[in-house]
């Protein structure tokens, strides 16, 4: 044995910086001066670079998380699988928090998930691989649909700060209104600018490229027609923007479109059903991204292979596309080279689908997923209730006086 | 000066701590970029360069790392990478400890980071009482702290004692 120098700290960080997180976390119980280092931002931030690299140090972090309901008592379970193979890597625990609850992830970045519960609106965080989670404080707008709501979060690099941004439609002005929360202050403030004029598509799925959230909408014209469209919402600028869907032959109404982002660009997959091919799905991706955009389409995805109806869930790192079905065990990989499907050995049925990397992003804030997180949940739940039944009281007044205002228009006398 | 980095046949004296000395063609030396920047400034070849932080058996290490390196430049690299995996196989925690410190001494890119990733892995699945000693760090967390800090990373430590 070689006689023992003691390493300086850059060392110790340099050599820290390529464990696993669930390795760091032992590393913090060493010493106060390496809990310091490993709760650094800047180590943060570099530890999720040369995760997400994976080459750097010669082990492929770069994980998918698969969002799955099991088959018995209908289970919410998560787990992590090497990006390549598909093999399961662990395990998540679902925190108490959202167990049971019905919820709809809303984006993931970084290591992190934004989380929307239907029921009580509440945001929340939720970083799997440190067990953290952070309840979002109260917007500052409601509405009275949960499925109104369109919500998109991401990493602002510039600004290196999280944010997510929340669109509440007003069907009275008519525009929607806007508000903006950012990790760094942990709190919502109103966007203020021209707002958009449109309804977003129910249970649309949004999509991030580009610095912008995209989310599917409709737009009013005249009276009646309405007509698709994208709306993107850049995340750092803080600006809207439309974007037109694929030009199409076929009346929109037969068109079902799913957003995405398959190689780096914004992709849009369109179901087809024609009595020759059966059913099949456009990938359509939009070329030239803020200068001069146009639409093009990559492939037509047809599903007679398959003999089920596949909807698209992923596009996956290895350029392969991952689709999920109505019924259990249906997950497939659809290889774009090969044109073929594949199915994944995996059980379980309304998957879900995460390009993940672990990360120690919000080591330093949030709390731990106890009992204390419950407490403080449920009284936020029960906040909410109230709000809630208090909204709707203040909306029906509203309609009621309407109605009053133009019964007494049109001169009939009304007594409520 | 062009000229001297062309001539490949020229050699430099490298001292180590414990005052052995290695004659180093100037190829070799140049995978260091302390040496390159050295022989940059001035600084004449003829002259014994003295290293006092690196003792005789890393200084071997070090220059061997360096001659495959050099002289590799244009093999395939997939015999490199089975060379350093070789090369750190049997190494000690000193050892190791001693070629990582003089990596970043000398400045030597490549053996830093497979010296830092061959330690990272030793480590990777150790306790933290382990990985302590194998620092040589000192514990500066009373047991109330430490206590403390384990509850709140509880979960890591599922299948540890």
């Amino acid at each position: 044995m070689s006689e023992f120098k003691s390493l300086p700290m850059e060392i110790v960080a340099d050599i820290l910086i390529r464990l696993p997180v669930k390795s760091l976390r032992h590393c913090i119980c060493v010493c106060k001066s390496w809990r310091s280092l490993i709760a650094d931002p800047f180590f943060i931030n570099n530890h999720l670079l040369i995760n997400r690299q994976g080459c750097s140090t010669g082990i492929d972090n770069r994980r998918i998380l698969l969002k799955s309901r099991k088959a018995f008592g209908n289970k919410i379970c998560y787990s992590l699988h090497c990006c390549k193979t598909f093999t399961e890597h662990k395990q998540l625990k679902v925190p108490n928090v959202i167990e049971g609850r019905n919820y709809k992830i809303i984006a993931s970045c970084n290591g992190l998930l934004c989380l929307f519960l239907e029921h009580s609106r509440v945001l929340l965080l939720w970083n799997p691989s440190i067990k953290k989670v952070k309840i979002l404080p109260n917007p500052r707008f409601q509405s009275c649909s949960a499925y109104e709501l369109a919500h998109g979060f991401a990493f602002v690099p510039r600004a290196n700060d999280y944010k997510v941004v929340r669109l509440i439609p007003d069907m009275v002005e008519g525009s929607s209104k806007v508000e903006i929360y950012t990790l760094s202050t942990n709190s919502w403030r109103t966007w203020i600018g021209d707002g958009i004029r449109c309804a977003m598509a129910h249970h649309s799925r949004s999509a991030f490229v580009n610095g912008a959230v995209h989310w599917t909408a409709q737009k009013k014209c005249g009276n009646q027609i309405h007509s698709k469209l994208i709306i993107a919402f850049h995340m750092d600028d803080e600006v809207f923007k439309e974007i037109p869907i694929p030009g199409y032959d076929l009346p929109i109404c037969y068109l079902c479109g799913i957003l995405s982002v398959v190689g780096e660009k914004l992709a849009y997959f369109l179901e087809r059903s024609t009595i020759e091919d059966g059913v099949s799905w456009d990938l359509w991706v939009l070329e030239d991204y803020g200068v001069a955009e146009f639409w093009t389409k990559l492939h037509t995805i047809r599903l007679h292979s398959v003999e089920s109806f596949l909807y698209p869930l992923q596009s996956l790192k290895n350029g392969e596309i991952l689709f999920g079905g109505l019924n259990r065990k249906e997950l497939y990989s659809f290889d774009l080279e090969r044109q073929e499907f594949k199915q994944i050995e995996v059980d379980g049925a309304s998957f879900e689908v995460i390009n993940y990397t672990e990360s120690l992003v919000l080591l330093n804030e949030g709390i731990h997923d106890s009992s204390d997180a419950m407490s403080d949940f449920e009284e936020k739940e029960e906040f909410k209730d109230k709000e809630e039944k208090e909204g709707i009281r203040v909306k029906a007044k509203r309609i009621i006086k309407d109605a009053m205002n133009f019964f007494k228009c049109k001169g009939i006398n009304v007594r409520v | 000066m062009a000229s001297s980095i062309e001539n490949n046949n020229e050699k430099l004296t490298l001292k180590s701590s414990d005052g052995e000395e290695f004659l180093v063609e100037k190829h070799v030396a140049l995978q260091s970029t302390l040496l390159q920047n050295m022989l940059d400034s001035d600084c004449s070849s003829a002259d014994v360069i003295p290293l006092p932080k690196i003792d005789a058996r890393t200084l071997a290490l070090v220059l061997g790392y360096c001659k495959k390196h050099a002289d590799a430049s244009s093999s395939k690299q997939g015999e490199l990478n089975s060379f350093d995996s070789e090369f750190l196989k049997d190494m000690d925690m000193g050892a190791l400890f001693n070629l990582v410190l003089a990596a970043n001494f000398m400045e030597i890119k490549g053996l830093l980071d497979i010296a830092a990733q061959k330690i990272a892995d030793t480590i990777k699945d150790k306790p933290h009482q382990e990985v302590r000693e194998i620092f040589h760090v000192e514990n500066d967390y009373t047991p109330e702290e430490e206590a403390a800090v384990r509850e709140e990373n509880r979960w890591a430590f599922e299948g540890f004692p």
